[in-house]
């Protein structure tokens, strides 16, 4: 009976705490948010911004295509496999580009303040592999890659779908 | 026609692809042991399974028809739920548990240990199941809102079907969930059987899926509250 009401005891405080570390936690994210609303830079300037710290020297010639990984705090294995298959994809596919800095490879956390435009600006629904193809360092046009989530489990499908996307984008079609 | 078949058997798809993932499995496994707990009659584990694939249908059928409608927006809804619905549903699964192997007490009465963990289950029954269906359905991680938001709901805007397909993915989500509810629910008879002891096993049964509760709940709490594991 004793060891019954430890256990309950135990329990009952994991789940006290469990909810005042989730209500602090909220009001601590709402005040960032509040501080982080007026520094955050549309689109086009976060990826100007983001390509300047990239490995590559950025091309001065006009077109540019970068290509985005968004994750949120919370990885998944999936999330992870997801994120290095693309990767490897682009560096295998396109080594030169990335060297030139015209295809350029960045990894986002959309929960990190004054990254949550990305929500809107590219429509994310969840952690997302998304092409933007810029131009005079504006952007021309995005697409997000949806398809990565059913085509995971197949690496070579999945690779190759990248690649005929990275390709298309680059070609500027 | 066949192109709508097409988008039927996509869906269906998609949704057993969902349930197999590995993000969704701490509450798959609950769902399994909640299911499966019903030893001494397999065809209610099958009757609950149906009713917690009902339950998540209800959910994604819901959302579906909101989204095909343009009532609500996709990335808006899916990361509301992503961080709410996961954070909230570990402690409320650790209560659920407690109450389940009788470390809450809510006005019970009979002596025998055994017949009051079946009472509390009882006491969940059938609304319990459709109700965790529909729970599980909306606490959204990465992989599911990723199958759903990213491939489903296109899918459903494009054949304009805001209520049939969401529902067979629905199904197609519980189905790996409930055949294994089902063959384990048989399996533990059939034990149960041998051993002229089916209502023994079914009680540790009832017991044993409090506990999966508690630690589904726990495991829940720690990765999507503090962080634990991500």
């Amino acid at each position: 009976m004793k060891a019954k009401t430890i256990v309950t005891g135990i329990l009952m405080l994991f789940v006290g705490l469990s909810v005042v570390y989730l209500i602090a936690g909220e009001r601590r994210a709402r005040s960032v948010k509040t501080q982080s609303r007026d520094d955050s830079a549309g689109a086009s300037a976060a990826v100007g911004e983001a390509t300047a710290r990239s490995e590559g020297q950025p091309d001065s010639t006009a077109h540019q295509v970068v290509a985005f990984y968004f994750h949120g705090n919370t990885r998944c294995a999936t999330c992870r496999a997801i994120e290095a298959y693309t990767e490897e994809a682009l560096r295998s596919g396109f080594p030169d580009e990335l060297q030139k800095g015209k295809l350029v490879w960045l990894v986002v956390n959309i929960e990190e303040p004054g990254n949550e435009h990305y929500v809107d600006d590219y429509q994310l629904s969840t952690r997302s592999v998304v092409l933007v193809e810029m131009e005079n360092g504006n952007e021309k046009k995005w697409q997000r890659l949806d398809k990565v989530w059913e085509l995971v489990r197949d690496k070579r499908a999945f690779t190759s779908y990248i690649t005929e996307n990275a390709k298309t984008f680059l070609a500027g079609a | 026609m066949s192109e709508f078949i097409l988008a039927a058997g996509s869906a269906l798809w998609l949704g057993i692809l969902t349930s197999v993932s590995p993000c969704p499995l701490a509450t798959n496994v609950v769902a399994i042991s909640f299911i499966g707990s019903r030893v001494e009659n397999s065809r209610l584990a099958l009757l609950h399974g149906v009713l917690y694939a009902l339950g998540r249908t209800i959910t994604y059928v819901t959302l579906g028809a909101l989204l095909v409608w343009s009532l609500l927006s996709a990335p808006h809804v899916s990361n509301f739920l992503q961080t709410y619905a996961n954070k909230i549903l570990g402690p409320f699964l650790v209560l659920i548990g407690m109450f389940l192997v009788g470390l809450i007490h809510v006005n019970w009465s009979g002596s025998d240990l055994g017949a009051r963990v079946a009472q509390r289950f009882a006491r969940l029954g059938m609304v319990g199941s459709v109700l965790l269906g529909i729970t599980f359905a909306l606490s959204f991680c990465p992989v599911s809102a990723g199958l759903f938001f990213g491939s489903l709901v296109p899918l459903a805007i494009r054949n304009h079907s805001g209520v049939l397909l969401p529902s067979l993915y629905g199904i197609g989500t519980a189905v790996p969930v409930v055949v294994f509810a089902v063959a384990i629910s048989l399996g533990a008879r059939s034990i149960g059987k041998a051993f002229e002891r089916v209502t023994a096993v079914g009680r540790w049964a009832r017991r044993v899926t409090g506990v999966v509760f508690i630690g589904a709940g726990i495991y829940l709490t720690l990765t999507y509250v503090f962080g634990v594991f991500s």
